[in-house]
């Protein structure tokens, strides 16, 4: 990979760029020091390489009259490094290749007593040791991008792109329990995925045609995941290898000079391999101890967009989707008959919409869309949609623009269940309907105001509200409503100073019913007992964020930026049950309750038109307080924990100084 | 396996040979300064606008070898001719096609079509959301900047899209505020027939392209995620882990109610409740590979 960069850091020099005219951009050089006052979560750090030291970047654009070339670098020998190198001739190509780093950091100095951390063989003990003698190691995963692409588009009708990447994914992520021993289980991330895609257009003034055509490759180097402690070998799956392809044509057509209409086809198919013969203590079930996994797509959809007179225009489209499966069938005869159930759906999609100017500053929009959706799901087989939304826009003041925009969803779903053959705990399916498909009715409305009260000053209102009504199911959601309210200030104040500010509320609250049975009593009209009861539980979240900046000159070299930014949130969950199931529940007050503060002054001072200075301090405080990982512990009778989501807070002050060059 | 490789280097060195060669044979259709329609030229322009002039020499749009103003008309491309705007004594709007914040958005964006309708993607504009609510081209592009005339990411999408800009800093987000994401690695703002105009032909392939180990096929399906993603994520930030609509074990109950523990009601009287994390067990939930029944559950 090193070579790579060298290479993409000297291509410019080789490049016709020797011949170029002008070279623009900018250079950054820092330095930084951060202080940890607390922890030093992996939250800090979650996508970014804050290390202490030296980081940078360049981007640099020098052009000709004919052609042009580009290098961009960022953060150069870091976790999150970036490197792009682009040029072309005008009018007829342009392309450019890329590297690109990117860290994910989960949970820092997680343990485990188990051996063998990074691999897929894990050895786990059979009486659990000190914690002072366990494994540290990092849930993380590190991401290395390197793709290019060219587009060939020159002055005659056809243009042509091609792009390729690959992307490895190295790291180690939590997966769950081991079955028995209760231990968690750090499985080795080594993914790499391929994708090419070649696409071909013919443009006219009154056609396209584009042709697409793609290719993607996923690979794991760990096909089971697998632990050991001396007695019982117990074994993983993993995400199976598997390759996509892809062929799409699309058609746009002026029908006439106020018709366009758009068609595209598509055939998708996603294919898999998994060997059974990886896994040494379960039997494959089937004779060939493989599993071929081959789903199909076939999408279609086309839209015609019409403008009837100067006023009103109008679109009108419909898409279809059809999920083929035609991957192998698993049954497991084991304990019970398992079989694998082969999903399989078809989607249409058609709606009309509308604008019509009113007036010169009244606008109307309204529209209707119809959804149906097929499943081979017993428990979800169909469901229908229907939409209607109105919306109008008003600028009759110079100074303000306002939106007001209502939608209704009527939800209609059906099960294939025969309600007289449900028995057992499978009663239940009678009384309730899962959230994702279950009936219902959708209320939203939005409104949104933009306004200049005067020159310098802008301001920006957004609310909205949303009431989802299930009221066809007696157990699962029953009512979710959300509420959000925006406001924002762009102020010019005197002096060239600059005053930017937000702040934000969110409010969701949803109610839920369920039944507890342990097992059989099924059926929700039986007197309540300690085993079988009935229960409520109503779960509200408050999200709070207000943040700014201010941007002030000092003197005509010198700039102070200062800016504060806070966010928090606030969940609830409240239980209800009947006194005869046994003693009150307890509320939940800490239901992923957090917070995060940032706060920063820079200056940037201008020693010439080139060269600048910036000296900057930064806050950033985030807390987590989430009622499952209460008293946190990491050994109890039935399992042994390694900390993985458990690292969120932290305190952190910031010195940076950086240094720019104006090319 | 070289072959291979051979070809995958021939096949685009070969289409732009083949473009180059119809380049060459292409008839020049510049339309050239008319001075009926009153134009006066780019040095006129330049005596009062100096800067905006400046920065326009530095645009790709000044470069000659494209079918650019600058091999048309230079500022009188975009602007329209200048002579009336001149013999008024200039001024704002005086006579000048201009595009400012009250000009019509689609008389803006019609300028930029005149060079721009056959860009590859542009096909798509008039049926695309951006265009139906009034966005042009200049709402997010700076036509007068030096250098690349790319929209700034994401700072330009959040001037309109102040919810997602909440949404992309909260506790758990996509890396977009690091760069690592930009709005267009994910959405076409030129236009798409593809819902929320995004670069896929729906929201499940669109994840795949980062996240391929979900795409499976899987031994055992889970059927929510086989049909739409956001059955339980979000997609630009969330308050819950793992960018998830709703906390868990919440979000896994809407759905599931059976004997035991999915029926359970987990409230604060539990000991210790993080082995209540479903996935702590159903750790294939996006689909197993199992070979035995466990499988079903999402548990191996």
């Amino acid at each position: 990979m090193k070579r790579m960069i060298y290479i993409l850091l000297a291509l410019p020099l080789s490049a016709p760029s020797l011949c170029l005219a002008e070279v623009r951009g900018e250079l950054n050089v820092g330095a930084r020091a951060t202080h940890f006052v607390d922890d030093e979560s992996a939250k800090f750090d979650e996508y970014r390489d804050m290390s202490d030291g030296l980081f940078g970047s360049l981007d640099l654009l020098t052009d000709s009259d004919t052609n042009f070339v580009g290098v961009t670098v960022q953060d150069p020998a870091l976790d999150d490094q970036y490197y792009e190198l682009r040029g072309g001739l005008f009018g007829v190509f342009k392309g450019e290749i890329f590297y690109d780093e990117l860290t994910h950091q989960l949970s820092r100095d997680a343990m485990t007593p188990a051996t063998g951390i990074g691999s897929n063989f894990l050895i786990i003990p059979t009486s659990i040791p000190p914690m002072s003698t366990w494994t540290t190691f990092d849930y993380s995963v590190d991401v290395e991008t390197l793709g290019g692409q060219v587009t060939i588009d020159t002055n005659n009708p056809f243009y042509f792109k091609v792009s390729a990447d690959q992307q490895r994914k190295d790291g180690i992520m939590p997966w769950g329990l081991v079955a028995n021993s209760g231990f968690e289980l750090p499985m080795p991330i080594d993914y790499t995925t391929y994708n090419t895609t070649l696409e071909g257009g013919y443009r006219s003034k009154e056609t396209t045609a584009v042709f697409a055509a793609g290719y993607s490759h996923f690979d794991n180097d760990n096909e089971v995941l697998s632990t050991f402690n001396g007695i019982e070998l117990e074994e993983y799956s993993t995400p199976n290898d598997n390759y996509s392809y892809n062929f799409s044509g699309r058609l746009t057509q002026r029908l006439s000079a106020d018709n366009l209409l758009a068609v595209k086809v598509v055939y998708n198919a996603n294919n898999s391999e998994t060997d059974f013969s990886n896994f040494q203590r379960i039997v494959s079930p089937v004779a060939d101890n493989e599993f071929d996994g081959d789903v199909r797509y076939f999408r279609g959809s086309a839209v015609l967009s019409s403008q009837w007179n100067d006023a009103l225009d109008t679109r009108l489209s419909y898409s279809y989707v059809d999920r083929d499966n035609q991957s192998d069938e698993i049954i497991v005869v084991g304990e019970d008959i398992r079989a694998g159930r082969l999903f399989e759906y078809d989607k249409h999609q058609a709606s009309l919409d509308a604008d019509y100017r009113l007036s010169k500053v009244n606008k109307l929009k309204g529209g209707y869309e119809l959804s149906f959706t097929d499943r081979t799901r017993e428990d979800a087989e169909t469901t229908l949609d229907n939409l209607l939304f109105a919306e109008l826009k008003n600028t009759s003041l110079d100074w303000v623009s306002s939106t007001f925009r209502l939608e209704y969803l009527n939800r209609n779903s059906d099960s294939d269940f025969d309600e007289e053959t449900l028995e057992g705990d499978g009663l239940i399916n009678e009384f309730f309907t899962r959230a994702d498909y279950a009936s219902k009715n959708r209320y939203k409305a939005r409104l949104e105001f933009e306004t200049i009260p005067w020159e310098g000053l802008g301001l920006g209102l957004n609310y909205g509200i949303m009431f989802d009504d299930y009221d066809a199911t007696m157990f699962g959601l029953q009512e979710d409503i959300r509420h959000e309210i925006y406001l924002d200030a762009d102020f010019q104040l005197p002096a060239k100073a600059r005053l930017n500010a937000y702040t934000g509320y969110e409010f969701t609250e949803s109610d839920f019913n369920s039944r507890r049975y342990n097992p059989g009593v099924a059926y929700p009209f039986t007197p309540p007992n300690s085993s079988n009861y009935n229960w409520s539980q109503e779960t509200s979240y408050d999200f709070f964020v207000v943040g700014g900046s201010v941007t002030v000159p000092i003197m005509p070299q010198l700039e102070m930026v200062i800016n504060a930014d806070y966010q928090m949130l606030d969940g609830n969950i409240e239980f209800v049950r009947s006194a005869a199931a046994g003693a009150p529940l307890g509320t939940v007050t800490e239901a992923d309750d957090y917070y995060k503060t940032q706060a920063g002054i820079r200056g940037i001072y201008g020693l010439t038109d080139q060269w600048s200075i910036t000296l900057g301090y930064a806050y950033e405080k985030s807390n987590l307080d989430d009622w499952r990982y209460s008293n946190y512990r990491y050994v109890t009778s039935s399992f042994v924990l390694s900390g993985a989501g458990l690292d969120n807070d932290y305190e952190t002050h910031l010195g940076y100084l950086i240094t720019t060059y104006r090319f | 396996m070289k072959r291979k490789y051979i070809c995958v280097v021939l096949f685009p060195l070969g289409l732009l040979l083949f473009s180059l060669s119809q380049a060459m044979d292409a008839p020049e259709n510049l339309q050239m300064a008319d001075p009926g329609m009153g134009f006066i030229g780019a040095e006129t322009c330049k005596e009062c606008h100096e800067a905006q002039y400046e920065s326009y020499s530095k645009s790709v749009h000044f470069k000659k070898a494209i079918k650019g103003p600058a091999s048309q008309d230079a500022c009188e491309t975009c602007h329209g001719g200048g002579a009336k705007h001149v013999e008024k004594g200039g001024g704002r709007d005086v006579d000048i096609f201009s595009f400012n914040a009250d000009v019509d958005a689609a008389a803006k964006s019609a300028k930029c079509l005149t060079c721009h309708e056959k860009t590859p993607g542009m096909d798509l504009w008039e049926m695309g959301v951006h265009k139906r609510n009034d966005v042009s081209c200049d709402s997010c592009h700076d036509l007068h900047v030096g250098g690349r005339q790319k929209a700034r990411e994401p700072e330009v999408c959040f001037s309109c899209h102040k919810d997602v800009k909440i949404e992309a800093n909260k506790r758990s987000h996509h890396p977009i505020l690091e760069g690592k994401v930009n709005c267009s690695s994910c959405h076409s703002p030129h236009g798409s027939l593809s819902k929320h105009m995004v670069k896929a032909d729906d929201s499940r392939e669109l994840c795949f392209k980062c996240h391929a180990d979900k795409r499976g096929p899987s031994v055992w399906e889970h059927p929510p995620v086989e049909e739409d993603c956001q059955s339980c994520h979000t997609v630009h930030g969330s308050s819950h882990a793992k960018l998830l609509t709703e906390r868990i074990p919440q979000l896994c109950q809407n759905c599931h109610d059976w004997s035991r523990h999915p029926g359970t009601p987990y409230d604060s009287k539990a000991s210790f409740t993080s082995r209540f994390e479903c996935l702590r067990c159903h750790s294939a939930i996006h689909g197993s590979n199992s070979p035995d029944g466990a499988g079903l559950r999402f548990i191996r």
